[in-house]
């Protein structure tokens, strides 16, 4: 552990490795703009932007925020697991995190749906715009990182030793990335217009 | 990384999830203090999931740097550019 720890402090070897923190980076930065575009036409059309923010159902964005951080604590539970080769411990927590998940893309179904029902979609307002591809493009990246962890899963079950740790934290990483998209998306999209 | 540590900080994640819930309903009239608490809160969450879940406390503080740089930056143009 002590040496894994040692790696880590390389600029080279983040947890969960170079290439991923450059991605978290980006796409931090990528919805960032997103955020910051919604704020700049928000500023054009403040009652608009808050009568439609009102629209939004800010209980399922508080859940929804709930089943993430549950589902980002059961992976990081689940590298610590796997780190003490505790393999079939990793694995339940790998289901727990991907149950969360699960329950995430489940309830902003729901959400879409209503939103859909309503007639708020892609085009009602600039407002539904940004709502639309922000959420709708984070909801992809969490549907990327379900199918990560089955992959992850299914290699462990298999063989144990399948996977190496590099890649079990990489899988965890892109996983949490979700996580902090989404405490970006939800106050500025449910709560603060 | 310990279990102890993670139970603290998810338990504290959750906390501060339902203090962002218990400050939302003053939001409505706008107050720029309520944005701001608001937005502090989403950053704390961030750094709590960064730090602790993603284990970018061992990393080399260039990582924790630029991830700061960038989460501090947008936090700032929400809150500044609201309207």
């Amino acid at each position: 552990m002590t040496h894994t720890i040692n790696k880590y402090k390389n600029f080279f070897y983040p947890p969960g490795g170079i290439l991923l923190w450059i991605i978290i980076l980006i796409e931090l930065f990528t919805f960032g703009l997103g955020l910051v575009g919604l704020m700049l036409f928000a500023k054009e059309d403040p009652a608009l932007y808050h009568n439609s923010r009102m629209e939004l159902n800010a209980t399922y964005g508080a859940i929804n925020t709930v089943f993430l951080l549950a589902s980002g604590y059961f992976i990081a539970k689940a590298v610590l697991r796997f780190k003490q080769q505790l393999y079939e411990q990793a694995v339940r927590f790998i289901n727990f995190s991907m149950l969360g998940g699960l329950l995430f893309v489940g309830l902003k179904g729901v959400e879409y749906f209503e939103k859909i029902q309503a007639g708020h979609d892609l085009g009602s307002n600039m407002f539904y715009t940004f709502y639309w591809l922000l959420t709708g493009f984070h909801v992809v990246h969490v549907l990327v990182g379900l199918v990560i962890l089955a992959i992850m899963k299914r290699g462990i079950k298999k063989n144990k030793e399948a996977h190496s740790l590099d890649d079990f934290e990489a899988s965890a990483a892109f996983w949490h990335m979700c996580d902090l998209i989404w405490l970006l998306l939800f106050p500025t999209l449910y709560l603060i217009l | 990384m310990s279990d102890k540590i993670l139970n603290k900080a998810f338990i504290a994640l959750i906390l501060l999830t339902g203090l962002t819930a218990l400050l939302s309903p003053f939001s409505i009239d706008g107050s720029t203090a309520v944005l701001t608490g608001i937005m502090f809160l989403a950053v704390v969450k961030v750094f709590i999931v960064a730090f602790q879940f993603m284990e970018l406390k061992y990393a080399h503080n260039a990582w924790k740097v630029a991830l700061w740089l960038l989460i501090l930056t947008i936090a700032a143009c929400i809150v500044l550019l609201a309207p």
